[in-house]
């Protein structure tokens, strides 16, 4: 046994040393093949050693930079598509916007501002609404043409929502006031489609924030 | 040729001292500041990338918490230390009797630990035991219905009905502190409550 450099050694070499050295190995009890040993040997140090090393390696960076792409995406902001006819003809369908993350956490979202939101009914799915009321505003839902207007107050931790398309939106007067948890982002910033680029307007039916 | 002579010295001593006063900066530049700024760089780069990864483990695999409050006594006192995994809530493996961690409906900012009573569709009783007249209701779709264990000290769905599944962030299933209750949940203490015909 070369003791004198057992340090630097592999420990597949300190197992097998005379396969280093290019000598015949000796015969032990499970090699009777020396050929079949080196061949072995071989492989496992050139080969799957590399394609395993390799292997990890790539996953390990893969994780690395899906958890920062992740963490960018639900920190700061990302590119979303929308769907939908709620939203017209602020957002229209197959519209790429481009929302921020950060007015949530920072607890930063205000009237009028457009939301995303998991949907209360699915929550597979992702909601995008405009903010009618925070929390103790006081909310009209009856429809305009009703006699007697009732009012609502939005609870506390809570957000009114409604779409732009009053008429073809499914929302806060649907399923009532949404709780502010469900907010995942802000859209401000229209990419798609190029002529309508720039930043998103003001809410058509602007009546609607004016309850006195 | 004095002039020159001496001219050529000026010249000679500003060459000298341009390249003193040059070497001095390339020293100081490769020497400090670039080893400062880069060790700063370095230094929040590497926190960055372990931060994200740490913040992604604790959001899609689990993590340790810190339960405060008398709702869900017995089976999880004030200052216990509990293991929540959040794996069931992404992929919607929450069930009945589960011990869920939610962000409050009516305050954003904190969290609460409540025992899964309904899920969607259920039928849950909302009368007080004392009513005569018992009234049901059903868990909408997409909700669920949260009570805590310590019935009469608790502020659940019976008092702001049922919550969002969206705002469920995990599952605690396992006691870490104090050693002398170390070890899986136990099941309601009411469970009478999940029988509802």
């Amino acid at each position: 046994m070369q003791g004198a450099q057992r340090g630097t050694r592999s420990w597949v070499s300190r197992i097998t040393p005379w396969a280093e050295s290019g000598a015949k190995p000796l015969s032990h009890p499970g090699c009777h093949e020396s050929c079949f040993c080196q061949w072995w040997q071989s492989l496992h140090r050139t080969m799957l050693r590399g394609v395993l090393g390799k292997t990890f390696r790539l996953v390990g960076y893969t994780i690395q930079y899906g958890c920062i792409a992740h963490c960018a995406f639900e920190y700061v902001g990302g590119v979303v598509m929308c769907s939908g006819p709620s939203m017209e003809p602020t957002i229209q369908n197959s519209d790429i916007v481009f929302a921020e993350n950060l007015s949530r956490h920072f607890y930063g979202i205000q009237r009028g501002d457009i939301v995303i939101a998991k949907s209360p009914s699915d929550p597979k799915s992702n909601i995008c609404k405009r903010v009618i009321g925070l929390e103790g505003d006081k909310i009209l839902t009856s429809s305009p043409s009703d006699f007697f207007k009732s009012h609502n107050y939005v609870p506390t931790g809570h957000v009114w929502l409604e779409g732009d398309n009053l008429q073809n939106s499914t929302d806060s007067r649907y399923y009532g006031p949404i709780p502010y948890g469900l907010i995942r982002g802000r859209i401000f910033f229209k990419i798609w489609p190029l002529s309508d680029f720039g930043f998103l307007r003001d809410s058509p039916n602007g009546h609607r924030f004016s309850d006195d």
